[in-house]
């Protein structure tokens, strides 16, 4: 933490300092603080500015797309992941990448806390923005997942079947599969079925069996820089580098962005 | 009541101006309804700090009956007036308020009537709350959710304090996000001048990053 502070104030000190907004310290750092995903996206556009970032000085942009990693997470300006970031900010300015609410290249992960008869279970949902009408959009849930929602059965067994006479029989063996092996019901399927995670979410709520109490965290992932994704995360901290922040960057080929996208959206 | 009548003053004219008709002419649209949107956010603060207090400026005792009028101001700012309503042709029991405490690692959520008589009934001597200002208030952009109907969130800080004795034995600095809905109107003169006029009501409230103060 000592370190952080001092990587923050290097980077703070080479700055002209802008007249500071007025009161007490705590509303200081709430000008400073990314409240806002919104904000977030202006800040990273280039329309709104950190408060320690004079917008028409010299390398501003760059300097304000600094204060937008989480500068906690790097022990130095010499820190090789610092360096890193350093290369994806630039990229960031080299192709003038900006962000839009309406790009389908973002989505958002919200790790919830559910109850499932009764009992708490954890629950990922991702999310999209996806387009009404006109002007107007809506969240659309894209994928879940979480232990409960994958029917795995409750441990290793030598597997159920149906019978291969009870054709013969009107298939009653598939009452007793659905009451006396109801947890093991994958077992019946055949081999290349797959459980469809999201579709086993949205039936637990259909039937009132699933409750979502809460949503214990929540992240914004970003493909709309060449070679890169990126992760927003909420901090919560008394400085002037908090809120809405970078806290993960990855290089990636455009290939490998596409697959991912793929497996954060269809759970593939 | 004096206190009360100049703070109905304030509140008439912010009202007054929320709703008011203003000339399209030279004003961005966009930015006015956020400024709207601000304001009635500043006016729920005031109303919560009104709510809590338990004596004036002057040191006299602020009865809970008076305590509980503002509750009744700061819950007409609401959708429902803090009680049921309609979003997406589905009913709603209420709108909600989250609550978050140093001392507690989850939140709870309550419906904002229910919150706003708990925070007039507080068992502390006295307790003061600080909310942010109109101008620093933060404003994200505004979504459309029907023809005239838009919504945003308003980013606030809230510091509360509580007192025992004359002592602060609890302060808390919690961020809240309160959800607007903004319904616009726009009239048309018999001069053929185009009016807008701004309806701001509140909605859910979220709390995050509760530290000690």
């Amino acid at each position: 933490m000592k370190k952080f502070f001092q990587l923050f104030f290097c980077l703070s000190a080479l700055l002209p300092v802008q007249a500071q907004i007025p009161d007490t310290e705590d509303q200081e750092v709430f000008a400073a603080q990314v409240s806002l995903v919104d904000e977030f996206v202006h800040r990273f556009n280039g329309e709104e500015y950190h408060p320690l970032v004079q917008k028409d000085s010299v390398g501003a942009r760059r300097k304000n797309l600094l204060f937008l990693l989480d500068l906690a997470r790097y022990k130095s300006r010499n820190d090789t992941a610092f360096i890193r970031a350093e290369k994806f900010v630039d990229k960031v300015l080299a192709d003038s990448v900006v962000l839009h609410y309406a790009d389908t290249a973002w989505l958002a992960t919200a790790l919830c806390h559910a109850t499932l008869q009764g009992k708490p279970v954890d629950i990922t949902l991702r999310l999209r923005v996806e387009h009404r009408k006109g002007h107007m959009y809506k969240w659309v849930i894209t994928s879940a997942g979480g232990d409960c929602l994958s029917l795995a059965s409750p441990k290793a067994h030598e597997p159920f079947m149906l019978m291969p006479d009870d054709h013969e029989t009107n298939f009653m063996s598939l009452c007793r599969m659905a009451s006396e092996t109801a947890p093991y019901i994958t077992d019946f399927a055949d081999r290349e079925a797959r459980v469809d995670a999201l579709t086993a979410f949205m039936t637990l709520v259909r039937y009132g069996l699933l409750k979502i109490d809460y949503v214990s965290e929540l992240q914004f992932t970003f493909f709309q820089v060449p070679g890169y994704v990126f992760t927003i995360a909420n901090t919560d901290r008394n400085t002037k580098n908090t809120g809405w922040l970078i806290s993960e960057i990855t290089a990636m080929p455009e290939t490998d962005k596409e697959t991912l996208y793929r497996k954060m959206t269809k759970g593939l | 009541m004096k206190k009360i009548s100049v703070k109905l003053a304030i509140a008439a004219i912010l009202m007054l101006f929320a709703g008011s008709q203003l000339s399209a002419q030279s004003i961005n649209l966009e930015e006015t309804m956020k400024l709207r949107a601000a304001q009635k956010a500043a006016l729920f603060g005031e109303y919560l700090k009104d709510i809590a207090r338990k004596h004036d400026d002057a040191g006299k005792s602020v009865p809970l009956q008076e305590r509980l009028y503002y509750c009744t101001k700061a819950l007409n700012l609401f959708i429902g007036k803090g009680s049921s309503y309609y979003e997406n042709g589905v009913e709603r029991a209420g709108v909600m308020m989250e609550t978050t405490s140093v001392n507690r690692a989850t939140k709870s959520r309550r419906l904002i009537k229910n919150y706003l008589n708990g925070l007039a009934n507080l068992r502390y001597s006295e307790v003061k709350i600080e909310t942010t200002d109109v101008a620093n208030i933060k404003v994200s952009d505004l979504q459309q959710i029907g023809e005239d109907t838009f919504v945003c969130t308003c980013s606030i800080y809230q510091t509360f304090v509580g007192y025992r004795d004359g002592r602060p034995i609890y302060k808390d600095i919690t961020k809240k996000n309160i959800k607007c809905y903004i319904i616009h109107e726009e009239i048309v003169k018999d001069g053929g001048e185009r009016e807008h006029e701004f309806i701001v009501l509140l909605g859910d409230v979220t709390a995050s990053e509760t530290r000690r103060g």
